[in-house]
């Protein structure tokens, strides 16, 4: 036989067998600590990821922040792995972010859109688990705007058996009120105390030029950007998560980064005016399911007055605040433990 | 549904290759004897650089309209994702300048061509891709065989789910199904290797840059590299 036939039968005979590999890869098979699946709705096919303790029956369904996160960011860290232990962790990458694909058109962008996609997720949880199953809603932050719009805007709330908000940004326009004031406070109390002094007086002197009640785009960005800074200027007061925990091996991860970060920004841009226009304060009251509120005492991102002002609006008497003394914008990674605590003592009053 | 489509995509890739491979076309590698040459050749050009050597060669053009070329590549897809693909490339015009200078004689070659492309990849815990491209494609062949190749195709990409999608209807009831999507693709790629003077052998190093469109509510985009081997069919 000529060479060259032998040659190209035998680059033949690897095509076969790449294909092969290809077509019988696999994925992670469901059990009863894990499950990954898409939920199809209105042109979207919304990623979600249970993991956890399935035979609890009691599901924790968390919103990314962002906009431009996704579920995958927050499966790891001692507290969601504490909290697997106990119970089964649905994290749902929300419309355009994260692994959840689809094509719709841009005006399907909507708050109303992605409050639809949680109820609609919290009804396939139900269906697939067991209508029997308890379904708790946890939201951090701009998943506090999501999420409380859902809580106000579907039915969803006779689907669930409590609203856990972290750091939730349920009325933008409230939260850089409130940001402006706490930079000024806390920068003043800093400066006084001698720490990073130069630079805590450059944002002071900031906020001081800003209308609280008027901030321009340019300005929120300025603001949440110096919030996400000022953690690290405040770390010597803040907790961390210290834990010894895993993450997801890099070629099994269900993002494909360059893909998420663009779909990412697109869905951010088109979401963000109606975002920033988001002041749900005042229909707090039609939220009448058992309600925890989480906060770090030094988050400038989505300050503890927010929850504060949420506690005296949320239409039930079964509502909670908790301000944790050294926590910032992630009281999960701050204070893992106090954080674990408070949500299973939630969980297991209302589940 | 997608494995299907795959294996029959593939089924009729095999078949296209031995097709290519049964007529006899007589593939050499550019410093080797010449045959016969081929009817059907649209244009060759022996074109010749100052001071270089002219020579007419014309069975350097029916060397190259003869051959195709098939190509088998893996790689990386975003730097996360396992790739294969396989490339069918069909030469349709050949340049070949032959330059010389105190008696030493350099042959550079330029093939431009159409290309096929099949391929694909695993994206573990959430979709397997499967794509296709026809490519307008350009070698640049040195003397010493290194060459550049470059090219733009359009295709369809599908990405099929490998993880369960769960629809409900409006009476509530949870129905099970591979879920998928798909979008037209354009591509553009450039890519350097080796060829081989003593086989039709070409080692590749391609970067491919592609789309799937629409993804959301615009686009995904796609970054491959790649290593691979081509080899001219032929007995």
């Amino acid at each position: 036989m000529h060479p060259n036939t032998l040659l190209s039968r035998f680059l033949i005979g690897c095509t076969c067998l790449a294909a092969i590999a290809l077509i019988s890869s696999c994925s992670l098979d469901a059990d009863e600590n894990y499950d990954r699946f898409f939920v199809r709705t209105d042109g979207a096919d919304l990623a979600v990821q249970i993991d956890g303790n399935l035979n609890s029956n009691t599901f924790i369904l968390l919103l990314h922040g962002g906009p431009g996160g996704s579920g995958h960011e927050y499966n790891v860290g001692t507290a969601m792995d504490m909290l697997e232990e106990d119970y089964a962790m649905a994290y749902l990458d929300q419309r355009g972010q994260g692994a959840s694909q689809g094509n719709y058109s841009p005006t399907d962008v909507t708050l109303q859109a992605f409050s639809d996609d949680i109820h609609e997720v919290v009804k396939v949880i139900k269906a697939r688990y067991g209508q029997d199953v308890d379904v708790f809603l946890m939201g951090h932050s701009w998943g506090g705007t999501t999420g409380t719009h859902a809580l106000l805007n579907t039915n969803v709330q006779e689907e669930l058996n409590g609203w856990i908000e972290v750091g939730g940004a349920h009325d933008i326009p409230l939260l850089y009120e409130l940001s402006v004031y706490m930079f000024i406070e806390v920068g003043n109390q800093e400066i006084a105390a001698g720490q990073n002094v130069d630079r805590w007086t450059e944002i002071v002197e900031y906020c001081e030029t800003l209308d609280p009640l008027n901030i321009s785009d340019g300005e929120s960005g300025e603001l949440n950007g110096m919030g996400h800074e000022v953690e690290s200027l405040l770390a010597y007061k803040l907790g961390s998560d210290d834990g010894d925990y895993a993450y997801t091996p890099y070629f099994q991860n269900p993002l494909s980064n360059l893909v998420a970060a663009i779909t990412n920004g697109n869905t951010s841009n088109l979401i963000y005016e109606e975002s920033e226009e988001a002041a749900m304060t005042n229909r707090l009251n039609e939220i009448t399911i058992p309600s925890l509120l989480l906060y770090g005492k030094y988050d400038f991102v989505c300050p503890p007055g927010l929850g504060e002002s949420a506690l005296e609006e949320i239409g039930t008497t079964e509502k909670f605040y908790v301000e944790f003394e050294q926590s910032a914008h992630s009281p999960m990674d701050n204070e893992p433990f106090a954080f674990v605590e408070e949500v299973t003592n939630f969980v297991e009053q209302y589940k | 549904m997608l494995n299907t489509l795959l294996q029959y995509a593939l089924l009729f890739f095999i078949c296209l290759c031995t097709l290519a491979s049964s007529h006899s076309l007589y593939a050499q590698n550019q410093d080797g004897p010449k045959r016969v040459a081929v009817p059907g050749v649209k244009k060759s050009t022996i074109e010749s650089a100052p001071n270089s050597i002219k020579q007419s060669d014309k069975s350097n053009s029916s060397e190259l309209k003869k051959s195709f070329r098939l190509g088998v590549h893996a790689g990386l897809a975003n730097a996360q994702h396992f790739s294969w693909r396989s490339n069918l490339f069909k030469p349709l015009r050949l340049t070949v300048k032959q330059k010389g200078k105190r008696g030493k004689s350099k042959t550079v070659r330029k093939e431009m061509g159409v290309g096929l492309d099949i391929g694909g990849f695993q994206h573990p815990n959430n979709s397997t891709a499967a794509n296709f491209h026809l490519n307008l494609e350009r070698y640049k062949i040195a003397h010493s065989g290194i060459f550049t190749h470059l090219g733009l195709g359009i295709g369809y990409q599908r990405l099929a789910h490998n993880i369960p999608t769960l629809e409900l209807d409006e009476d509530g009831t949870l129905y099970e199904f591979q879920g998928g999507r798909g979008g037209f693709s354009p591509l553009a790629f450039f890519g350097f290797g080796v060829a081989s003077k003593r086989s039709p052998l070409r080692v590749h190093m391609n970067h491919r840059f592609f789309l799937q469109m629409p993804y959301n509510t615009s686009l995904a985009p796609y970054y491959q590299v790649e290593l691979g081997l081509s080899f001219s069919l032929g007995k």
